[in-house]
């Protein structure tokens, strides 16, 4: 099933929780939506569920308008972060449920039903839980039954609105793993909203990076870690040093210093971006950028350095290979390799 | 479950176990025991006579049945009171909610005559009743009215607090997952909700069974017809039969404490299905 999003705007008041997102997600894809809390990924994937409608806009599932059908008619499993399971019935039950409550005219047996939430049970490797009550279960647990009860209704679109988000970080870990491999298994279309970058990249095919109630960037984890297309985007995703800089005729100057870097299509106050491990190192005189090195860290491969610029002291963090060992006090140049340089300074 | 742990984490184990005794049966206990003591001045069969005249048991059946009944009609009454007054936004809602205390606060002998007022026969309410056939003051349904009266906020005070906590999210789940409006509401939040309701259901029985001030006006109180059990203790008390009344009341007190005893279990049950303990 294909999900087809065109110029949903979502207001609350004069407030635009969701501004002209167009989103289209292929059939079978795994996508996440990563962006910063309040950036709109829950609306958007509310209306898109039928639990919310956009003020103005288009969803479409395979080419039908999916506003003009309520939540239970969209075939959508919704994983909710605070699971949303039914207390007063057992694990078992939940499942069932949405099995239990079809018209009678297209319900299951009992013995059918039974059959299948065994059969989802044991796909997430929970049946010797059936007769537990949710608040028997560990988050963990919690979170897979709930993913089983959306899965019982055999939805067209599976939809999971932060699902790690209120767990530890060692079962956040295990269930991102297990999640990516149940994907392969069943392969129903799904989006799966994340504030966390390392667990959209590591999860997804594609990432949707959001801010603000608008689409920053669409790519793979490898486009939008390597080739950000907005400063946001830079910024959110990996770590990065941020020096402001001036650019006029094609020349970049940090303060009065100018830089032997490619101004590419910038001019006047921008941002230049770095990655750590991008500054590449060398005797002083050589390159752009001067400092000393305040303070060195070394663990695995690398030397982490806390490098003070000259000019106004400003602090950078960098990551080096250890074949040139670094010590407090050297005074050295440091050498963009890669980088990005994004007009304006806000 | 042993009485005093070892070690206990939480001071004072002992301190406020002995109070809450204390308390218990200086204000509960003793009163009670009292009353079996002085009811011990009747034979047996003296007793049994006193509890199973005709009218000692009439009162006792319009006392628990109507009292039961009332509870019963507050129960769904109160649930929708509370459904509306959590569920939507209206304009008078504030008072609507403050308007369900009214029982709670109004003196009961109060309540009594403004309710014989309304539907005595030449009342605003009676009046039309009448000329329908339908007599309420003076009546056991007059006696229903008060007591469904007098309870309705019981019920709809325990519920209130619960589903305002209800999370919205199990709704929409339900939604997802196919559930119709209806199916959400039987299947998943009346569940939800089944300890509130249990209790709020007793505490409008047992105020009903216990009431006195709101009734009598109402109730015309002709034995055998309409007299309820806690006037003819009082009857019996100023004829000066004080075994006899205490006789009567304690019937009432073990049928109470049995009723009680079960709404209590059911509930209990009903909440560890929700919060099971391994
Ligand atoms: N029902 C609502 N009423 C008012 N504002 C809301 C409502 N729901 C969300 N918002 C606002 O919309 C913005 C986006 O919210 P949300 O979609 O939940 O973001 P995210 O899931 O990315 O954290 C937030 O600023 C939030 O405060
Ligand atoms: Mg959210």
């Amino acid at each position: 099933m294909t999900i087809e999003v065109r110029n949903i705007v979502k207001q609350y008041g004069a407030f635009k929780a969701l501004d002209n997102v167009d989103l289209r997600v292929a059939d079978g894809e795994l996508l996440a939506l990563l962006g910063p809390s309040g950036s709109g990924k829950t609306s958007l994937l509310r209306i898109i569920a039928g639990l919310d409608w956009p003020d103005s806009g288009e969803v479409s599932f395979d080419g039908e308008n999916a506003l003009a059908r309520g939540a239970g008619e969209r075939h959508v499993g919704f994983v909710f972060q605070h699971y949303a399971l039914f207390r007063h019935m057992s694990v078992f039950e939940n499942v069932a449920f949405g099995l239990r409550v079809q018209p009678r005219a297209v319900r299951k047996s009992e013995a059918q039903i039974r059959a299948r939430v065994k059969e989802l049970l044991d796909l997430v490797q929970l049946d010797w839980l059936a007769n537990r009550y949710p608040s028997q279960l560990s988050g963990g647990q919690r979170q897979r039954i709930a993913l089983a009860r959306a899965l019982a209704i055999e939805p067209r679109i599976l939809l999971l609105d932060e699902p790690f988000g209120a767990l530890d970080a060692k079962v956040r870990k295990e269930l991102r793993q297990w999640l990516r491999t149940l994907h392969e298994e069943i392969h129903v279309t799904s989006i799966f909203v994340t504030h966390d970058q390392e667990e959209a990249l590591e999860v997804a095919n594609r990432v949707v990076v959001m801010d603000k109630g608008k689409i920053e960037q669409i790519g793979t984890p490898g486009d939008v870690y390597d080739n950000p297309a907005t400063a946001f985007v830079h910024s959110f995703i990996g770590e990065s040093i941020v020096l402001p800089v001036d650019v006029s005729d094609g020349q970049v100057k940090l303060g009065h210093r100018p830089l032997n870097i490619d101004a590419g299509s910038a001019s006047g106050p921008s941002k230049l971006f770095v990655r750590r491990h991008d500054m590449q190192i060398g005797p002083l005189g050589e390159g752009a950028l001067e400092g000393t090195v305040r303070r060195v860290r070394t663990f695995g491969p690398i030397q982490r350095a806390d490098i003070a610029l000259s000019g106004d002291d400003t602090l950078v963090e960098i990551d080096a290979p250890r074949d040139r060992p670094l010590t407090t006090g050297d005074a050295i140049s440091l050498q963009p390799r890669r980088y990005r340089i994004f007009a304006g300074q806000e | 479950m042993s009485a005093a742990p070892k070690r206990s984490s939480l001071p004072g184990f002992g301190l406020s176990m002995g109070l809450t005794l204390t308390w218990l049966s200086l204000l509960i206990l003793i009163p009670l025991a009292g009353l079996f003591v002085k009811t011990a001045d009747l034979s047996l069969s003296q007793f049994l006579d006193t509890v199973t005249s005709n009218r000692t048991l009439h009162a006792l059946r319009i006392s628990f049945g109507l009292a039961f009944a009332a509870a019963l009609v507050n129960l769904v009454a109160g649930l929708i009171i509370v459904w509306a007054l959590v569920r939507y936004r209206f304009p008078g809602r504030r008072l609507f909610d403050a308007i369900v205390d009214i029982p709670f606060a109004l003196p009961t002998a109060v309540a009594g005559i403004a309710l014989t007022t309304l539907f005595a026969q030449n009342g605003w309410l009676g009046a039309p009743l009448a000329s329908l056939g339908i007599k309420v003051a003076f009546t056991p349904l007059g006696i229903f009215l008060a007591m469904v009266f007098i309870g309705i906020p019981f019920v709809v005070r325990t519920v209130q607090p619960v589903l305002i906590d209800l999370d919205v999210e199990i709704e929409e789940a339900a939604a997802c997952l196919g559930a119709s409006r209806w199916q959400t509401i039987t299947r998943v939040i009346i569940p939800s909700l089944t300890p509130a309701i249990l209790t709020g259901f007793a505490l409008a029985f047992a105020r009903a069974v216990g009431e006195y001030g709101s009734v009598i006006f109402i109730a015309g109180n002709l034995p055998n017809v309409s007299e309820i059990a806690p006037l003819l203790i009082v009857i019996r008390l100023s004829e000066f039969r004080y075994a006899d009344a205490t006789a009567i009341a304690v019937v009432m007190l073990v049928f109470s404490f049995l009723i009680i005893f079960v709404l209590n279990r059911l509930q209990r049950w009903a909440q560890t299905r929700a919060l099971a303990v391994s």
